[in-house]
């Protein structure tokens, strides 16, 4: 991440900002799937990232990360949406869908969920959620995008050594927290 | 048997985890979102800069 690109992009150049954020774009399209288990949904949610970060980038600060800072706005936005369709259900009332013969969303398990739950993803998975948001997102560049150290640490504007670290921190916790999710 | 140890399975349930295919659609979608979203004049002196390295 170079100095002039940022300020390029802070200024509102589009090029600039795309060279910045398209090494997050598939952790945040990551968290915006297990957030709405949806890929419709969170495809549209990730849009909304990237679309809001670049509206609101003068207002990013160059002393939090860019993969957190994303991370953040994806998190939010996903809040909002999962708010937004429970405010929706709780208002529609249970005569009303009948009448319109709307079916809402089964809340039911397909059977690939089922497998999942049956297995230690889906304990792991409540455990992420427990961890920092930098530290979800790091996992989420490692594992998801298998990006190296190096690249990591580029993406990021971090050093080596903080990104080991970082991440041998992020691995100890999340299995303290699996430990306890398991409880 | 040998037990594996514990940070083996945490991999494997990691990699498993985000073992998620990024939709190509998406990755263009944004792209043109911002690239709309770009005031003109913007757009206009980053051409220049490309083309002149200007700016």
């Amino acid at each position: 991440m170079t100095e002039r690109m940022l300020r390029q992009a802070k200024r509102g150049n589009a090029d600039a900002f795309i060279a910045l954020c398209a090494p997050f774009e598939g952790m945040v399209y990551r968290h915006c799937l297990q957030m709405l288990r949806h890929q419709a949904d969170a495809q549209d949610a990730a849009q909304e990232t990237m679309l809001r970060a670049f509206r609101s980038f003068q207002s990013f600060e160059q002393r939090s990360e860019l993969g957190t800072w994303l991370f953040r706005i994806a998190h939010n936005i996903c809040l909002d949406i999962l708010k937004r369709a429970h405010r929706r259900r709780e208002n529609a009332s249970l005569d009303a869908l009948h009448e319109t013969g709307f079916d809402p969303p089964a809340c039911n398990p397909t059977p690939e969920d089922e497998y999942i739950a049956a297995s230690e993803r889906d304990v792991v998975r409540e455990a992420l959620r427990t961890l920092p948001e930098r530290q979800q997102a790091l996992l989420s560049l490692r594992y998801g995008d298998h990006m190296s150290y190096a690249q990591i640490a580029r993406a990021m504007k971090l050093s080596l050594g903080t990104v080991k670290s970082a991440l041998s921190r992020a691995r100890e916790d999340l299995r303290a927290a699996v430990q306890n999710t398991k409880r | 048997m040998k037990k594996k140890p514990a940070s083996d399975a945490l991999d494997r349930a990691l990699t498993a985890l985000y073992q998620t295919d990024v939709p190509e659609a998406y990755k263009a979608s944004w792209r043109d979102a911002v690239k709309r979203e770009e005031s003109p004049e913007i757009g206009r002196a980053s051409c220049r800069e490309r083309v002149y390295g200007l700016v």
